[in-house]
C-alpha cells in the first residue's frame, strides 16, 4: 500500500514538473516574441555593467528612468554645449537600451537632436529606433514627419506634424515652444497671443507655463494685439 | 500493570556530515525499557549519556538507528497516540511578542481542541500552572520561571495520559522547583503517567517513582525509588555509583 | 487537517506582523516609495512613470527583503532555539506544518505589499496618474506571484542550508539568477554550444524563471504581456512550481530530525 502510493505521488509530481517546464517554455517563448533581440543580455553587455545589474534584479524600467535624469543633467549642463553635447544619442540609446518602451524618451531625444541641434541623421536614427520597438506608437511618426520636413526645407508640412503631435498628452513641452516660437515668424500677433494664452492655460510644464507668459506680455506691451484684455481673461 | 510505553532495543547512532560518514557518535545503545501507567518515571544521568536522545527518539524527533518504540498501544508516527501525550522541551522558547493567551490558542488549535471548550481549558491550565493573571501578558515580559510554566502550561493543555518532561526545573529558583513539583504530583494524582529527566536528585527523589540511569548511551540501571532510599540512603549515592558505569 | 494549517499559518503571520524588524522594513517601504515624489521631480516630464517605476521597484525589493527576513526569523528560532520540537511532537503531519508556514509567510509578504501598493496608489493620484490602472494592479499581483515562488524556494533552501546565513544568500542567489535565467538561455542559443545550452536548461528549468513575473518593466510596453493568455501561462507556472517545491520541501522535512 505504502510502496503504490509512493509510486503515485511519484508518478503525479514527475508529470507536474514536465508540465511546469512545458509552461516555462511556452511562457518564454512569449517574452522572447515580444522584445527585440537586443532586449536579451548579449556577450557585448559587459560594457553596461549596470544593465547587468538592472537586469539581475528586474528593474530595467527604473534603470531606464535614472538613465533619463541623467541624460536630461547632462544637456542641462551648459558646459556641455561647448562640445556641442557630442554624447546626446549615446545617452538616448542608454536609455533605450535599459527600456525599449520608454516612448518619452525618443520623443524627447529627436526632438532636442532635431529642433534644437539640427542634427536631423541622429534624431531620425533615434526615431527609427523607437519605431521598430514600439510599432504600435504611432505619435512617433507625426515626429519622423516633421523632423524629415524641417530637413528639407518644407517649414509648411513640418508645422502641420508638429501641429497634430501637440494634440497627443504626452508630447514633449519644447514643441510648445516650438510651434510659438514658429508662430511668432509668420502669424498675426493675434493668432500668436491666442496660441500663448492656450499655451499658459493648458501646459504641464512649468518653464514652457513661464516662457508662454513672457511671451504673451511681451506682445500685450507691444500694443499689436487688438483685444488685450479677452486674451487675459482666457 | 499496564504499560504505556514500550522500548526495545533502541539504538541512536550520529552519523558526521562529512564526506565518508566515518565519524560515529553513539547517541543510545540496545535500550530496553518499559513504563507503566501511573507512574513517575525519572531519567538520570552525567551529561551526554543519552538522556534527551532517548526522549527526543521515544517521541520522532530523531529516527532510530534500530530498535522500536511503542506508545500508548500505537506508534509515535501515529496522529491519535500524539494527542493523547504532552511534551515539554528543554529551555522552551517561545515568539516573545505573542501573548500567553495567544501561545496556548496556537497549540490548542492544533491539537484539534473544539471552539466552545478552547478557552476554558487555556484558562484552566493557566490557572494550573500559576499564571492565570498573565493570559494577556506578552511571552518577553514573563520571568525565565514563567515562561517555563507556559511550556508547561502546551504540554498539558490537551489532558494528555503520558506526559514528557526534558529537565523541567532548568532554570527555576527553588520556590520554582516545589511549583513545578506539586504541578507534577497533582497531574500524577490524576492518573497521568510521566516521563522526565532531570538532574535535580533531591527533587528526583520527592517526585519518581521509578527511576533508570543511563550512561554512556547504555543503560545501566532500573530501580524503585524506594528500593534506592532503603538500600542508598539517598538518590545521590545510588546516582554516583552508577552513573560512571558506562563512561569508557 | 485545515484547521491544523491555518493554526500554523495564524502563528507565523502573528510572530511576523509583530516582530520590530519587519515592522522597520515596512517604515523603510513606505518612506521609500514616498521619496520617489521627491526624485520624480528630476524626471522633467515623465514624472508620473518614475513614481511608478520607482514605486513598483520599492514594492519588489521590500517585498523579497520581508521574505528574506521572515525566513531568517523562523530558521533561526527552529534551529537555534529549537521552538519547532515542542509543535513536531503534537498531533500535525509535517507538509501540514509546512504549509501553514508557507501560508503564514505569504501572507505577510500579501500584507506588506497591500499596504506599499497603497501608499503609491496616493501618490500617482497626486501625481496627475491614474492609480487604478490595471497594469500596474497587476504588476503588483505578479511582483507577489513572483515572491510566492520564492518563498517555496526559501522553504526549500532551509532544507538544505545548515545556517541562517546560508539560507538567506542562497536566496539571494536564486533571486538574481531567476531574473537572469531567460537571458542566459538566449546567450546559450547565440553561443551553439551544447554543453553550454543543457548547463543552461537545467538552470532555467530548476530555477524558478523571476522574468516572467516581472510584469512591472513592461507597464509601459504594448508588446502584448497583459493578455489572459500570457498570464494563464504565468500563474499555473507559479501554481505548479510551489506545488513542486513544497511537495519535495514536506518530503526533506519528513525526514528531518531535530
Amino acid at each position: 500500500m505504502k510502496a503504490v502510493k509512493t509510486a503515485v505521488t511519484a508518478a503525479l509530481l514527475a508529470a507536474m514538473v514536465v508540465c511546469m517546464c512545458v509552461v516555462n517554455n511556452m511562457a518564454t517563448q512569449k517574452v522572447f516574441a515580444s522584445e527585440p533581440s537586443w532586449y536579451f543580455l548579449s556577450p557585448h553587455s559587459y560594457k553596461k555593467f549596470n544593465q547587468i545589474l538592472g537586469v539581475s534584479f528586474g528593474y530595467r524600467a527604473m534603470l531606464s528612468d535614472f538613465e533619463y535624469i541623467s541624460f536630461l543633467q547632462y544637456y542641462g549642463d551648459r558646459s556641455n554645449a561647448d562640445a556641442r553635447f557630442k554624447d546626446l544619442l549615446a545617452r538616448i540609446d542608454d536609455i533605450t537600451d535599459a527600456d525599449p518602451h520608454f516612448t518619452f524618451a525618443y520623443t524627447y531625444g529627436s526632438a532636442i537632436l532635431a529642433f534644437n541641434l539640427k542634427r536631423y541623421d541622429e534624431a531620425i536614427t533615434v526615431i527609427k529606433k523607437g519605431l521598430d520597438y514600439n510599432p504600435q506608437f504611432w505619435k512617433l511618426r507625426f515626429y519622423l514627419g516633421a523632423i524629415i520636413y524641417m530637413q528639407k526645407g518644407d517649414t509648411k508640412q513640418y508645422v502641420r506634424l508638429l501641429e497634430e503631435a501637440l494634440k497627443f498628452d504626452d508630447h514633449p513641452a519644447m514643441i510648445e515652444r516650438l510651434l510659438g516660437n514658429i508662430y511668432e515668424t509668420y502669424k498675426t500677433p493675434d493668432e500668436c497671443a491666442a496660441y500663448w494664452a492656450q499655451i499658459y492655460k493648458n501646459t504641464k510644464d512649468k518653464d514652457t507655463r513661464k516662457h508662454a507668459k513672457e511671451r504673451l506680455l511681451l506682445l500685450i506691451s507691444s500694443k499689436k494685439i487688438s483685444d488685450p484684455e479677452r486674451i487675459l481673461q482666457q | 500493570m499496564e504499560s504505556v510505553l514500550e522500548i526495545k532495543d533502541l539504538t541512536k547512532i550520529y552519523r558526521s556530515l562529512d564526506f565518508w560518514k566515518n565519524d560515529r557518535t553513539v547517541g543510545i545503545e540496545s535500550i530496553n525499557l518499559t513504563v507503566n501507567k501511573g507512574e513517575v518515571f525519572g531519567l538520570l544521568g552525567l551529561n551526554g549519556a543519552g538522556k534527551t536522545t532517548l526522549m527526543k527518539v521515544i517521541l520522532g524527533l530523531l529516527k532510530p538507528t534500530s530498535g522500536s518504540v511503542t506508545m500508548l498501544g500505537g506508534s509515535n508516527d501515529d496522529i491519535a497516540v500524539r494527542a493523547r501525550i504532552g511534551y515539554l522541551s528543554e529551555l522552551p522558547y517561545f515568539p516573545k511578542y505573542l501573548k500567553v493567551h495567544e501561545v496556548l490558542d496556537y497549540f490548542a488549535e492544533v491539537l484539534g481542541i473544539p471552539g466552545k471548550i478552547k478557552d476554558i481549558r487555556i484558562n484552566e491550565v493557566l490557572e494550573t500552572v500559576k499564571l492565570g493573571k498573565k493570559s494577556k501578558i506578552q511571552v518577553k515580559n514573563l520571568s525565565k520561571g514563567m515562561q517555563g510554566r507556559l511550556g508547561l502550561a502546551q504540554a498539558i493543555i490537551n489532558d494528555p495520559d503520558l506526559l514528557f518532561l526534558d529537565e523541567p526545573m532548568s532554570g527555576l529558583d527553588p520556590l520554582g522547583y516545589k511549583e513545578t513539583r506539586d504541578i507534577i504530583l497533582d497531574l500524577n494524582k490524576r492518573g497521568k503517567t510521566i516521563f522526565f529527566n532531570s538532574h535535580i536528585l533531591s527533587e528526583v527523589e520527592k517526585i519518581c517513582t521509578r527511576v533508570a540511569v543511563l550512561s554512556g548511551g547504555r543503560l545501566v540501571d532500573t530501580q524503585a525509588v524506594e528500593n534506592i532510599m532503603a538500600k542508598y540512603g539517598s538518590m545521590e549515592n545510588y546516582f554516583i555509583e552508577k552513573a560512571p558505569a558506562g563512561v569508557k | 487537517m485545515m484547521r491544523r494549517i491555518m493554526a500554523v499559518a495564524g502563528y507565523i503571520f502573528k510572530q511576523s506582523f509583530r516582530n520590530r524588524i519587519l515592522n522597520v522594513l515596512i517604515i523603510f517601504a513606505v518612506f521609500a516609495i514616498g521619496f520617489s515624489l521627491a526624485i520624480s521631480e528630476l524626471a522633467q516630464e515623465a514624472e508620473a512613470k518614475m513614481v511608478v517605476d520607482f514605486g513598483m521597484f520599492s514594492i519588489n525589493i521590500f517585498a523579497f527583503l520581508t521574505l528574506v527576513l521572515s525566513m531568517a526569523v523562523q530558521l533561526f528560532e527552529e534551529t537555534e532555539l529549537k521552538t519547532i520540537s515542542m509543535i513536531m511532537v503534537k498531533p500535525i503531519r509535517r507538509y501540514e506544518y509546512m504549509i501553514g508556514k508557507y501560508l503564514g509567510i505569504i501572507a505577510t509578504v500579501l500584507m506588506n505589499i497591500v499596504l506599499m501598493l497603497a501608499v503609491l496608489m496616493v501618490i500617482i493620484a497626486f501625481r496627475g496618474g491614474d492609480p487604478w490602472d490595471l497594469r500596474l494592479l497587476l504588476a503588483a499581483l505578479y511582483s507577489f506571484m513572483g515572491v510566492s515562488i520564492l518563498a517555496s524556494t526559501a522553504l526549500l533552501l532551509s532544507m538544505i542550508a545548515t545556517t541562517v546565513p546560508g539560507c538567506v544568500i542562497y536566496l539571494i542567489f536564486v533571486y538574481a539568477l531567476g531574473h537572469l535565467t531567460i537571458h542566459l538561455k538566449n546567450l546559450a542559443a547565440l553561443t551553439g554550444n551544447y554543453i553550454v545550452k543543457a548547463v543552461v536548461d537545467v538552470i532555467y528549468y530548476v530555477v524558478p524563471n523571476m522574468e516572467l513575473f516581472n510584469l512591472k518593466d513592461k507597464i509601459y510596453s504594448a508588446a502584448g504581456l497583459f493578455t489572459p493568455g500570457y498570464l494563464g501561462l504565468v500563474s499555473l507556472y507559479s501554481v505548479l512550481y510551489i506545488i513542486i517545491t513544497l511537495t519535495i520541501t514536506s518530503i526533506l522535512f519528513k525526514k528531518k530530525e531535530f
